[in-house]
């Protein structure tokens, strides 16, 4: 049982009164983002039942899974008839209960996650749920945060707080000197693989070690937003001079009381002597450029390595027929070298790897080339646009022939205008190659960082991003 | 909320229907309720999507997948599905559970080797009862609906077993869940709700609530 760690601190403080009668804790909610998707019928659930929203001004709400990413296909009503009734939803329900809502085009609209971190809202020490699997990204700021389902959610609005059993806590310890052209995405693809897929499940990760320690807030955000993808429950990162710089001066920090709230964030850190259920050590010098090849994110393998094609490859006990289907379904042998298999479209955005330095990457690697596959580049927010617009970043994507588009969840899944046809191939820097994830349910998504993805897109094939770095062998 | 699927009995100690066998490992919530579908802004038509791109060959409602056993007559009213491991990973879409509950006659009872902890949180509120089994456990009770969809079994919380034509095995959930199953409080909204008192004097500790 774990002891003294920042999960046990933040739990114990935001405990109410004695356990439900389900055995679970009553746990009190600090807020609760949400988005046009999961939160409508969550809302209809609350005005059936008469039950008010209990403190408006602690939630806030964006549009990013359905909203299109072209200005033409912006222009309301939306083309699709649903697509404008569920925007129109959200509209009504942020509108009718008093709830902020960042509109597109007020400069603050943009996906989720990338959002409600950048505005300053998540704060170490608090507790977060939403309609969202990928709520975990907020971990990264040392606070607890979680996905739950709509009903949940909806109810959680009603009553501040939500009902849940403590995971355990697994530490994971990051060692080794991170290697040129290897990034956070890699490396979360490297502990999937490694773990196993179910390695998760009933448990928090607690990322740490040095490799973490010296990572910035945006490499953080993608840790902890893949760090769902092992099947954890949540994950977090103790809070450090690198969250509260982060943090200082944003939109929703505090202002008088930052001092305040660094003193709380210390008290509430993993203590040195915490007691952990499990403790893993992972070494990222042996990592490099990672892709998944199959169907789930644990089927990936290192860009120079052949895809598997021996049982003991397998260390996780992945049954044949799962990995069979996962051959299948992609349209690839057992040892492929990925860098022979063509691609149809890439994909850079999303919550994983849609902010300013993910952009900064792939455009470094794009300066003065040329793709050879249609690709998109989707900023995470209106303000991520606007900042890589002032480093002239689109102009390179553009230069490049690849599009620049308006922020939203847009090809990470299926729900936008920004779909696969077919059995169309994507390289995207999206968090899940499940089938059908694309919108196509024979489409097939591989997930890299958007290091790779660039070096992909200018040569038509997956590629090693390492021979396009700067300064290197080019 | 009269009629509506969303709030079924409360108290659930016994469930008696067919089966239907879904036996793959690792089926995610994408696999259940694909993400074209999560726009709608109601629950109330999410049956009719459940399982769709398996069902329905290239996306096409008009070619139904003549082999999918959710698409077969024999199975049409079965409730109780029979599932492999991680049952639920991925996304944490309550559209799963919501269109697994509301397809057909509903599903009642999930029996599988292993569940994602999100997608059986999630079956809990609306009153979907998941369990797992031994894995040889669950493998014959998917044989037997395979073999005849007219079997009824019993799926009964009280002693946690799940029988067939004389044939009793056992099954496992957590004691929380089996009994705010068997005292009708896995609706949990309504027990927060009550705890107003208590929340308001959390709010009153929370420093960080003051922080300007």
């Amino acid at each position: 049982m774990a002891e003294r760690t920042l999960l046990d601190n933040v739990w114990r403080l935001h405990k109410i009164g004695d356990p439900l009668p389900s055995g679970e804790d009553h746990i009190y909610v600090t807020g609760q983002p949400f988005h046009e998707v999961t939160s409508a019928p969550a809302f209809e659930e609350l005005r059936e039942n008469g039950i008010p929203i209990r403190s408006p001004d602690k939630h806030a709400a964006v549009t990013d899974h359905v909203i299109p990413t072209t200005t033409e296909g912006r222009k309301r009503p939306l083309a699709k008839e649903k697509d404008e009734i569920m925007m129109a939803e959200l509209e009504k329900n942020t509108l009718e209960n008093k709830i902020q809502y960042f509109a597109p085009g007020s400069g603050k609209q943009g996906v989720c996650h990338v959002v409600f971190p950048e505005m300053g809202m998540i704060w170490p020490g608090t507790i977060w749920i939403m309609g969202d699997s990928h709520t975990s990204t907020y971990g990264a700021f040392g606070a607890v945060a979680f996905g739950v389902g709509t009903t949940e959610a909806g109810f959680g609005m009603g009553a501040d707080s939500t009902s849940m059993t403590k995971p355990k806590v697994r530490r994971i310890d990051y060692v080794g000197n991170i290697q040129p052209g290897v990034s956070a995405k890699d490396i979360t693809l490297y502990t999937i693989r490694e773990l196993g897929l179910k390695a998760g499940l009933k448990h928090a990760h607690e990322l740490g070690g040095p490799v973490i320690e010296n990572m910035d807030m945006e490499a953080r955000l993608t840790m902890c937003n893949m760090g769902v993808e092992i099947n954890a429950r949540l994950c977090y990162i103790n809070p450090d001079k690198v969250t509260y710089d982060f943090l200082k001066g944003r939109p929703f920090a505090p202002k008088r009381d930052m001092d305040k709230l660094i003193e709380y964030a210390d008290s509430i850190k993993s203590a040195h002597d915490a007691v952990y259920d499990d403790r893993v050590t992972i070494d990222v010098s042996k990592v490099e450029p990672m892709l998944s090849w199959g169907i789930t994110p644990d089927f990936s393998v290192g860009i120079s390595e052949k895809t598997p094609y021996r049982k003991s490859q397998f260390k996780n006990g992945e049954d044949p027929w799962t990995i069979l289907d996962a051959y299948t379904y992609m349209g690839l042998a057992p040892g492929t070298d990925m860098r022979e298999v063509p691609v149809d479209v890439v994909f850079i955005g999303s919550c994983t790897n849609g902010r300013l330095t993910d952009l900064r990457a792939a455009a470094n690697i794009l300066k003065g080339r040329k793709i050879a596959v249609k690709t998109l580049v989707v900023p995470g927010s209106e303000q991520v646009k606007y900042d890589a617009e002032q480093e002239g970043l689109d102009r390179i994507f553009l230069e490049a022939g690849a599009e620049w588009r308006e922020p939203g969840c847009s090809m990470c899944l299926g729900m936008s205008p920004d779909v696969l046809v077919g059995y169309q191939r994507s390289c995207s820097t999206s968090n899940r190659p499940f089938k059908g994830r694309q919108g196509s349910p024979t489409g097939r998504t591989h997930i890299c960082s958007p290091e790779m993805a660039a070096a992909t897109a200018i040569d038509g094939k997956f590629s090693d991003p390492r021979k396009y770095l700067r300064g290197e062998s080019q | 909320m009269s009629s509506d699927l969303t709030i079924p009995e409360k108290i659930i100690t016994r469930i008696e229907r067919t089966g239907l066998p879904l036996p793959r490992n690792g089926q995610t919530t994408d696999d259940q309720l694909p993400a074209k579908f999560l726009n709608e802004i109601s629950f109330k038509p999410m049956g009719q999507y459940a399982y769709f791109n398996e069902r329905y060959v290239e996306g096409d409602l008009n070619r139904p997948n003549p082999d999918h056993v959710m698409n077969l007559e024999a199975y049409a009213h079965a409730g109780i599905v029979f599932a492999g491991t991680e049952y639920g990973t991925g996304s944490s879409r309550e559209h799963a559970p919501q269109g697994l509950l509301r397809w057909n006659d509903g599903i009642q009872a999930i029996v599988a080797k292993s569940f994602a902890d999100l997608f059986i949180k999630n079956c809990q509120n609306i009153g979907i009862v998941g369990v797992t089994a031994a894995p040889e456990i669950v493998d014959k009770l998917v044989g037997v609906a395979q073999k005849d969809s007219s079997m009824k079994f019993v799926l009964d919380l009280e002693s946690k077993t799940i029988s067939y034509n004389g044939n009793k095995f056992d099954v496992d959930l957590p004691e929380s869940r089996r009994l705010a199953f068997l005292t009708g409080t896995w609706y949990v909204s309504g027990v927060l709700l009550k705890r107003e008192a208590l929340i308001k004097a959390k709010e009153a500790e929370l420093p960080y609530l003051r922080f300007e």
